[in-house]
């Protein structure tokens, strides 16, 4: 369990964050996507049935979120790994309620997101700064330190997140009421119906 | 010094992989896309005035589709090229920069985001099934479809952001008609009828197999009924699945 903590989940933490970049920093090459990032993940940390999963499922739900202009729907690359990364490691929670709590944290991560944005103005301004004081912007840093703070905010949210409510939900999904594990099962097994709504939705001719 | 040598296009093209790195509420992918155009504005303004007015103009609000970016960057390099040798034409750029942002942004939007995306997905698992029902091992199917899914992607996306800086500096202001005779609505309609197609296939797929029984296909068909139901009044990934978990929830309450 230690290692899980101290080892296992930091590296796959970093692992996640350094693919959440692609969402929206470095790229948008699609490594981001659950249906990538999921199994990855899942593979890395021996769960790779529940990796394949949440992947289908996280991917289908939120192919109509876009990220267009300043709209900031819920974050599926955070969702995806951190459904995965609740299925795995010593308190391994069933794949119908990691999935739901990922859903939750991909949306409390895109609150954070929303700050990280607001705070980024201040790299524009130090550019203008810079200009206003007679000097060249050093862009090439700004670039850096704008995704620099996206990756430890990702990183640091899911490992916080991960490790605080790992324990928590995996005692209460055995302590709680009966009803609650089968309310959770039935929605997990109605997903995939959500999904291809989604993206029949996503591609319906317009 | 004037031209885009091909060190100059890869510098850039390679920058353009981070426009979004610096994005901000306040001026949204201003910072990166002033640093795409570093190396271009050193080039063409030897002149410490002239290169400080240029990143200033760079500085202001400007916000594309990431992979369009790249024709607006051409543009801007072609129009800063004029402005190093009449200066008064410098204040056509920031206005150009906006109204080709937007335009290109819709026509990127819509292929890229609207159509390319859920297209390619759908049929990146379209394969991973297949080649499951055809018998190879589970991990070759999830490599196969993933690997499809990146290269299906990613060889227009990157060929737009590669072409369209060559595009951008031949063409100038050109570039958005010239874009608009390509056709692109037809494109994405064609991507979005085969993908929608995949879709259709997949999502039938449970109610044909033959291991389910005639209850579990009703049960589909309702659920299914419902999802679309809450798609079509707009609902998102979140809220959709939140009202799909209360409603298991009373459902399995109501059970015991």
């Amino acid at each position: 369990m230690i290692f899980w903590f101290a080892a296992e989940l930091p590296a796959l933490c970093v692992v996640a964050a350094l693919l959440e970049l692609d969402a929206t920093c470095v790229g948008q090459w699609m490594v981001s996507r659950p249906l990538v990032l999921a199994p990855l993940l899942g593979w890395l940390c021996g769960s790779a049935a529940a990796g394949v999963s949440v992947g289908i499922l996280m991917e289908l739900i939120t192919l109509d979120d876009l990220p267009v202009g300043s709209a900031m729907p819920l974050n599926a690359t955070v969702a995806a790994a951190s459904a995965v990364l609740l299925a795995s490691g010593p308190f391994a929670l069933e794949p119908a309620a990691a999935f739901p709590a990922g859903i939750a944290l991909g949306g409390a991560f895109s609150k954070v997101e929303v700050r990280l944005r607001s705070a980024r103005a201040r790299l524009s301004r130090s550019a203008e700064a810079a200009l206003n004081a007679g000097r060249l912007p050093k862009l090439g840093r700004f670039i850096a330190m704008g995704w620099t703070w996206q990756a430890v905010a990702s990183g640091v949210f899911l490992y916080a997140t991960v490790a605080a409510m790992g324990p928590i939900l995996s005692w209460g999904w055995y302590l709680g009421p009966a009803f609650v594990r089968q309310g959770l099962s039935l929605a997990f097994a109605s997903a995939q119906c959500l999904g291809w709504a989604t993206a029949l939705f996503a591609l319906r001719p317009r | 010094m004037s031209g885009m040598t091909r060190a100059l296009k890869r510098r850039i093209f390679l920058r353009g992989l981070f426009i979004q790195s610096g994005w901000n509420f306040e001026r949204m992918q201003n910072v990166g896309f002033a640093w795409c155009l570093e190396s271009w504005i050193k080039r063409v303004h030897p002149d410490a005035g002239a290169r400080q007015a240029a990143y200033r103009r760079h500085l202001e609000f400007f916000n594309t589709q990431p992979y369009m970016a790249g024709f607006v960057v051409g543009v801007a390099g072609r129009l800063e090229e004029e402005a190093a040798r009449a200066p008064e034409s410098a204040k056509r750029i920031e206005s150009l920069k906006r109204a080709m942002g937007s335009a290109l942004a819709g026509l990127g939007d819509s292929l890229f985001w609207g159509a390319l995306k859920p297209a390619c997905a759908v049929a990146a698992m379209a394969v991973g099934w297949t080649l499951s029902a055809l018998g190879a091992p589970p991990a070759a199917s999830l490599v196969s479809s993933i690997l499809f899914y990146l290269v299906t992607f990613n060889a227009p996306a990157l060929w737009v952001r590669w072409r369209g800086l060559s595009l951008g500096y031949e063409l100038g202001e050109g570039v958005v008609a010239e874009l608009k005779r390509m056709q692109w609505q037809q494109k994405v309609r064609w991507i979005r009828g085969a993908g929608f197609l995949i879709a259709m296939v997949l999502t039938a797929g449970p109610i044909f197999s033959s291991s389910v029984g005639a209850s579990y296909v009703r049960l589909y068909a309702a659920a299914l009924a419902v999802c679309l139901g809450m798609k079509s009044f707009g609902l998102r990934s979140a809220p959709a699945y939140g009202i799909l978990l209360i409603g298991s929830l009373i459902i399995a309450w109501v059970g015991t």
